[in-house]
């Protein structure tokens, strides 16, 4: 019935490429970053990179039309979060993390711990992307295929049926986010709303009695 | 010969991880140029987020590393939220409303988090996972 068109992967990439180019930079950055995060061993480098994984993906929620939350992002994550971070790690002395090179604890535990990391590391780095593309690609096929049964688009195929009619709504309707967000939040979710005020308040004193605690 | 030894063990160690890197990379480039929608790129970039914090997760041997490494995944799982609510739920974008909850209790965990990192060093001046066990007794 579809006959599928003879693909070429180099030709898709410059397509892909050229035809986002703010994804193809915004998500590097962002890859790039998060990457330099996880294997650094200097743990106050690490923390500092951490701000521009942030920043990479405030851009990249900007890129989706999400401005309420780029800017909260930024000024929660990027600024908030990593900063209490780094202060943590400044002031505890253990500002390495010397998960190859030294370890006493699994010395004097014996093989047990040694052996976990091990395996729980190469199954996080193995399995885990593969599980999660087959995932995407299915969630994928099942939403495009119950959204539209029938594609009425030649020239649509390539770009995604269901992107280009959601585009195309989108454009429609180019009503900034930010007030549709505000209205919801105050006034459908407003139990929500209140409920998470308790939690932070909550949260930051249970903060400050347990880092304040002399023990 | 111990050390000649030692210093082959950390340079295959600094290829895995290089190459482990990459891999993730060129994975991430091949699976968006396949599937070649606007809603899957951006969902691949989120599992790929995903993938890297778990990774970092389970080889980390600091505490500090851990919670880095979760805000890692919780942004992971913003940027489903956000992609979600920008191509299927148009009009009354829920997924950003719900976004900011997630942040809202991110920043909490984080709080919470650290001060009971801190909390332990003073105990035990010490904050390496392997040695967290002897928390009980």
């Amino acid at each position: 019935m579809n006959p599928t068109p003879s693909v070429n992967l180099f030709e898709l990439l410059q397509k892909q490429i050229w035809g986002d180019p703010i994804f193809f930079v915004l998500a590097s950055l962002v890859l790039i970053s998060a990457l330099a995060v996880v294997l650094q061993k200097n743990l106050v480098r690490a923390g500092f990179t951490l701000i521009g994984c942030f920043g990479a993906l405030a851009l990249v929620y900007f890129a989706l039309g999400a401005e309420l939350v780029a800017a909260s992002q930024i000024l929660i994550y990027a600024v908030g979060i990593t900063l209490v971070v780094i202060f943590a790690i400044m002031l505890l002395s253990g500002t390495m993390d010397n998960a190859d090179d030294i370890n006493p604890a699994t010395k004097e535990d014996g093989q047990e711990t040694n052996l976990f990391k091990k395996y729980a590391g190469k199954i996080a780095a193995f399995v885990l992307p593969v599980l999660m593309f087959i995932l995407i690609s299915y969630s994928y096929i099942g939403l495009s295929s119950s959204l539209t049964p029938s594609p009425p688009y030649p020239q649509a195929r390539m770009q995604g049926i269901v992107d280009y009619i959601n585009m195309a709504r989108a454009k429609a309707q180019m009503i900034p986010t930010l007030e549709r967000v505000g209205e919801i939040m105050l006034s459908e979710q407003i139990l929500a709303f209140e409920l998470v005020s308790i939690l932070l308040l909550i949260a930051f004193v249970g903060a400050i009695v347990l880092s304040k605690r002399k023990v | 010969m111990e050390e000649n030894k030692f210093e082959l063990n950390v340079f295959f160690k600094r290829v895995l991880a290089i190459s482990l890197g990459t891999s993730i990379f060129v994975l991430f480039w091949i699976t968006v140029v396949l599937q070649a929608t606007v809603l899957a790129k951006y969902l691949t970039l989120g599992a790929a987020l995903f993938c890297i914090g778990i990774y970092g997760i389970f080889k980390s041997n600091s505490v500090l590393k851990t919670l880095i490494c979760m805000e890692i995944l919780f942004n992971a799982a913003i940027l489903n939220l956000i992609t979600f609510a920008r191509f299927t739920d148009v009009i009354f974008v829920r997924g950003q409303m719900f976004s900011l909850f997630v942040m809202a209790i991110a920043a909490a965990e984080a709080a919470l988090g650290l001060a009971l990192v801190i909390a332990y060093y003073r105990m035990s001046k010490n904050i390496s996972v392997a040695k967290l066990n002897h928390l009980q007794g």
